[in-house]
């Protein structure tokens, strides 16, 4: 159950007010965004409840620092990415691999072909999409996260790929080239699944 | 009298360079950050490649699928429980 804080400041706050107001606001306005952003990137809830507990920590803290020269959720996207770094340094993780475009273009015309679905959805191939969605799910977390974090930010939070450049201090070049490689891994590890997502109009 | 020997051209010769070539930019194509110019050359390629036609529409099926993606909210519980951890984290230091 949620506690309540006093409600009288402490002495001589009327700054940590403010600030406090401020942080209120930014919490309320942007943990929905930023807990959906952990979560792609991390997988599991508590992973990503720790990614969303650090991000908005650090947020506060430098609160006071920022200055609007971006959007704030570029902002915390910007802390949140600095954040999984850190912790992923900490958990020693295994180091970055990197993804040969030349693997992910077929070579022979015999792996190209995958089955795009009909226009209509029966129940069955609802089903389907279902377990497509989850083999998604799948597929992103065996990207490295170097690629994860360009292709979270760009196909699934929807930034422009100069946004994704200033999250992640990389050129717009360099993000264009990590996000067709990642595109590729995925649509390569969906080759599997014969089923396919709805067609687009 | 000479025999003039004739090459039989085909319209488009598919070539495995060029297909190579061609999904190397896909993304790009598929995001509108190409050239016009190139993106006719794109077109014209897939109308006479079925298997680059198959894959860049697999590849839009792709994206398509990261972008309607979703994951599970917070529940109000857990949101609150986060922000006192936070406050209580941040009166720490």
């Amino acid at each position: 159950m949620p506690s309540r804080s006093p409600k009288q400041p402490q002495d001589g706050a009327a700054a940590d007010g403010k600030a406090a107001d401020a942080f209120d606001r930014l919490y309320r306005d942007h943990v929905d965004r930023m807990y959906r952003f952990a979560r792609r990137l991390c997988g599991s809830p508590e992973d990503a409840k720790d990614l969303v507990q650090e991000t908005f920590l650090s947020a506060y803290r430098s609160l006071k620092d920022f200055r609007g020269e971006s959007s704030v959720s570029t902002w915390l996207y910007t802390i949140a990415a600095h954040a999984c770094q850190r912790m992923r340094r900490k958990r020693k993780g295994e180091p970055e691999r990197e993804l040969s475009l030349d693997a992910l273009i077929p070579t022979s015309d015999g792996d190209m072909p995958l089955q795009v679905p009909g226009e209509e959805l029966s129940p069955e191939e609802r089903l389907q999409y279902k377990e497509l969605r989850h083999s998604l799910f799948s597929a992103v977390h065996k990207l490295p996260k170097k690629y994860r974090m360009v292709l979270v930010l760009r196909d699934m939070e929807g930034l422009s790929a100069r946004e994704v450049g200033a999250v992640m201090g990389l050129t717009e070049r360099a993000v264009k080239s990590r996000l067709h490689r990642a595109r590729l891994f995925v649509r390569h590890e969906l080759g599997g699944q014969r089923a396919a997502a709805p067609a687009e109009d | 009298m000479t025999t003039r020997r004739r090459t039989v051209r085909t319209p488009h010769r598919h070539s495995k360079v060029r297909c190579r070539k061609i999904l190397r930019t896909l993304s790009e194509y598929l995001d509108n950050d190409l050239p016009k110019s190139v993106c006719r050359e794109i077109r014209k390629h897939l109308g006479l490649c079925p298997n680059c036609e198959v894959f860049v529409q697999t590849l839009k099926r792709t994206i398509n699928l990261c972008q309607k993606s979703d994951v599970a909210r917070l529940t109000a519980s857990d949101k609150t429980k986060l922000r006192k951890e936070i406050l209580s984290a941040a009166s720490r230091v």
